[in-house]
């Protein structure tokens, strides 16, 4: 993954007031470094998935 | 200090399979690749960008998540390698070794890196470092700027303004925080999962809470109800219990009536209430057999009673008819007896009659006969009398015909006489032969005279004769006739006279048997008449006698009969009513035992009873669904707080539905807020370049400049709008241009971009960069090409060979081609031209 996209989440996360909203961000794009679009939509649907069925 | 790149020697990678080295001259900078599609072009120019850079752009997730895409299929030891070695402006140079071994995907497992230069090996981070820091001045993804992918340019030329901008985006190298930002956006399935827990929330309201409120409505109108029909202060278990046991008495009782054997079921103090309504369910179906049964006997009482009554009606009708016809016994007897008497002689006097007949039936018979031949006889004699008269004229005529025989015999003889006379004469004549007569002599012709003779004379005498003699004849034949007919008339006379004795005969014996005399054969047909007629009369007679004293007989039958079935129906009533009894004593209990039967039959034929105790089961029922309804609602209403801590639970989990879409939100914004902004910032500063770029590629006449901006109201959308001269007029380049026009857009923002950023690395790649152009654009970019070419390595993939001509003809010398023909799993099949 480039290295520009790292650092363009660094300043995204920067200006995130939330800190939940950085720990999202920060997830969210390490599975986007390994697993591209697809994985970020996978684990999105994980995520809502596992709130539906609690 | 601009790198060029010198060596090149690959293996193992993409279609690429075994190894293959180049050297390219210092002083040809445009490398062309050409061939067709399909033969490994891409995978060299793409050899180069993994090489220098580590990996190859947009070969992440997909298809590509599945399989590694790097290395070749068919190379024997599972591994790609590129080295490139790069030689600057003073002379001094760099190996670049890239290697990787097969991995499970694409991104997995990375490879490993040498680059040796000033006789220095470094090795992975510190080569990666350095390469990045040589090669390209340390600018994030380097590989946007020197290679102009096919893909990205042909997306360029896609009419979905989406596609258009997400190509734009992997030109300027800012494809990755799109792509991501794009991966957010999931508003659709959170808008699905808000739904389906808001449907959880409602439902969990709407099914439990709602249920117990009309549950509770519908108890309290049943509760109402039942209090009306008596059981205020009395809806519990305990008072349906003590109600059921009376209900089971009560039933007993009148199964024991109806003769029913009944196994009332047990009621404990302590019964359940499910307990309790199986119960009253039993009963139900209980009282509904009693009621059956109850039909049942009463239908079998009023057979015996039908029976009786039927009985009863056949003893009566029977005693009836014994008294009727046993009073006129006597008189029949007597009566019979005369008729007897009667039909006997009736009998003996019409054999006699029948005898009398017989015996006339012979006479009787040869009267008509001799009657009809004496008929008969009378008739011919009468037809032979008109025809030959009576005995006296027969004679007379019979004298007259043999009279008339004499006189033709003597005629015939005299004929006979004359013709010999003639025949003599005639003998004469021819003989002496005379010239006279010799009679009167005269002169004679002899012949003539002879002829005369014969022919007149003699012929005519043979003439007469013959007549004579048929007359002879009809009076001989006459003459037998009428002497025939005389004896035949004589013959019919005696026979007449015989038959008249015959007749004479038979008359008076007729006479003597029908006791009368007979004038004429006629009153014999009468006097059997009359007989006839008489025996008629007396067959009459008979048959009538005989009815009446059949009819005698027959009422005596019936009498008998009577008696048998008054004996029987006497016997049925006894069986009936269980007594020995005769007479009026029988008749008298058989309607005692009747008028008892009617009285049972009515009580029974009403169901007042059971339908009461079923009333009453019915009533236990509705009391029993009350308190289980209200047991229910009790348990449901105890539900009802652990319902709202499900519902309060599903309410914080559409909280975080709501946090997680909101957080997105913020962070999709902040993104495309970033993202159009550099893009913004990073067009601004190339847009001169780009221009001066559009316009050496056929830019248009009119509209000669191009600018790229973020489409205000569509976030991420690109819009490429193409501008007058005087900048007073623009349009939109897709909606009004062809696609040429946007392929010229592509490589434009392509070389301004590298022209800005890329500082270090002279090589630049460029695969299938005339994907739309015409002969016209197509001189325009080798023109581009041959002017780039003083400053720029160029790596140019194509397979328009048009194009490729041109680079040729234009350039010249500064060409090095490699022409791919073939592919196969060894790899392509490179020739240097």
């Amino acid at each position: 993954m480039s290295s520009s996209f790292r650092r363009v989440i660094s300043q995204i996360a920067a200006k995130l007031p939330r800190a939940e909203d950085k720990e999202l961000l920060n997830k969210l794009a390490e599975t986007y470094e390994k697993g591209g679009a697809e994985a970020v939509k996978g684990i999105l649907e994980e995520m809502l998935a596992a709130i539906e069925s609690e | 200090m601009l790198l060029k790149i010198k060596k090149m020697t690959l293996e193992g990678f993409r279609g690429i399979n075994e190894q293959l080295d180049f050297t390219f001259d210092n002083r040809r900078p445009i490398v062309l690749l050409q061939g067709r599609n399909g033969l490994g072009k891409t995978s060299f120019l793409q050899a180069i960008e993994w090489c220098l850079t580590g990996q190859l752009l947009y070969f992440t997730g997909g298809d590509f998540a599945r399989e590694d895409a790097l290395v070749n299929l068919f190379h024997k030891g599972k591994k790609a390698r590129v080295e490139i070695s790069l030689v600057s402006d003073d002379g001094s140079e760099m190996r670049v070794n890239r290697t990787r071994k097969m991995g499970k995907t694409t991104g997995r497992g990375g490879s490993t890196l040498d680059v040796e230069t000033g006789g220095d090996i470094l090795k992975d981070e510190k080569a990666e470092s350095m390469l990045m820091k040589t090669v390209f001045d340390s600018v994030e993804d380097p590989a946007t700027l020197f290679h102009l992918h096919q893909d990205s340019l042909r997306q360029i030329l896609t009419a979905d303004p989406k596609d258009r901008s997400r190509a734009i985006d992997k030109i300027l190298g800012t494809f990755e925080v799109r792509d991501f930002a794009e991966a957010l956006d999931i508003k659709r399935r959170l808008t699905t999962s808000f739904k389906r827990l808001e449907q959880q929330r409602s439902s969990l309201e709407r099914d439990k809470v709602q249920v117990a409120a009309a549950s509770r409505e519908r108890l309290t109108k049943q509760r109402e109800k039942l209090e009306t029909i008596g059981w205020k202060d009395r809806l519990s278990e305990k008072a349906v219990t003590a109600d059921l046991k009376r209900v089971i008495k009560e039933l007993s009782m009148v199964g024991q009536e109806l003769g029913q054997r009944w196994e009332p079921p047990l009621v404990a103090e302590d019964m359940k209430i499910d307990q309790t309504q199986n119960t009253i369910v039993t009963l139900q179906n209980d009282c509904l057999k009693l009621d059956r049964s109850r039909i049942s006997t009463a239908a079998s009482f009023r057979e015996k009673r039908t029976t009786i009554s039927a009985a009863l009606e056949q003893y009566g009708s029977s005693e009836k008819a014994i008294m009727q016809l046993g009073a006129e016994k006597s008189e029949d007897t007597n009566r019979k007896q005369t008729l007897e008497a009667e039909l006997k002689t009736l009998t003996n006097e019409l054999g006699g009659m029948e005898k009398k007949r017989q015996s006339l039936e012979e006479p009787a018979k040869s009267v008509r006969t001799l009657d009809l031949r004496l008929n008969q006889l009378k008739d011919t004699l009468s037809n032979v009398k008109s025809t030959v008269g009576d005995s006296n004229a027969q004679e007379s005529m019979s004298e007259n015909l043999k009279n008339s025989l004499k006189e033709l015999q003597a005629e015939i003889n005299t004929f006979s006489k004359q013709k010999q006379l003639v025949a003599i004469a005639i003998d004469y004549l021819e003989s002496t032969k005379p010239n006279v007569c010799p009679v009167c002599s005269q002169e004679i012709e002899l012949e003539k005279v002879v002829k005369d003779l014969r022919l007149q004379s003699l012929d005519e005498l043979s003439k007469q004769t013959e007549v004579a003699m048929a007359k002879l004849t009809k009076t001989r034949e006459d003459l037998r006739k009428l002497e025939a007919e005389t004896v035949a008339y004589n013959r019919l006379s005696s026979e007449r006279t015989k038959l008249d004795a015959q007749m004479q005969q038979v008359i008076i014996q007729v006479e003597g048997i029908a006791g009368q005399k007979l004038e004429t054969a006629d009153q014999l047909a009468k006097v059997l008449e009359a007989l006839d007629q008489r025996i008629d009369f007396m067959n009459r007679q008979q048959v009538v006698t005989e009815a009446k004293v059949q009819a005698i007989n027959e009422r005596t039958k019936i009498i008998e009969q009577s008696r048998i079935m008054q004996g029987n129906a006497s016997a049925k009533l006894q069986e009936l009513v269980s007594r020995t009894a005769q007479g009026q004593e029988l008749l008298s209990l058989a309607e005692k035992e009747l008028e008892k039967l009617r009285t049972i039959e009515s009580e029974l034929g009403e169901s007042k009873r059971i339908d009461l105790i079923s009333q009453r089961l019915d009533e236990l029922e509705d009391v029993t669904e009350y308190l289980t309804g209200m047991q229910e609602l009790k348990k449901l209403e105890q539900e009802i707080p652990r319902i709202e801590t499900v519902a309060k639970d599903l309410e914080k989990r559409l909280g975080r539905i709501t946090h997680l879409e909101a957080s997105l939100a913020s962070i999709s914004e902040i993104l495309r807020t970033h993202l159009e902004r550099s893009v913004t910032d990073l067009l601004g500063s190339l847009e001169d370049t780009i221009n001066e770029y559009y316009t050496s590629i056929s830019g248009h006449p009119y509209f000669v400049k191009i600018h790229l901006e973020p489409d205000p109201r569509k976030p991420l959308i690109y819009n490429v709008r193409a501008v007058s001269k005087d900048e007073t007029i623009s349009t939109y380049v897709p909606t009004r241009f062809s696609s040429a026009q946007m392929n010229v857009v592509g490589i434009s923002l392509f070389l301004a971009h590298a022209q800005k950023m890329l500082t270090q690395l002279s090589s630049i790649i460029m695969d299938d960069p005339t994907q739309s152009f015409d002969e016209s654009h197509k001189d325009d970019l080798v023109k581009l090409i041959k002017e780039l070419s003083n400053s720029r390595q160029l790596f140019i993939a194509t397979q328009d060979e048009q194009f490729s001509q041109g680079v040729q003809d234009t350039c010249g010398p500064r060409v090095a081609l490699w022409q791919f023909s073939e592919w196969s799993e060894q790899g392509p099949a490179i020739e240097a031209a």
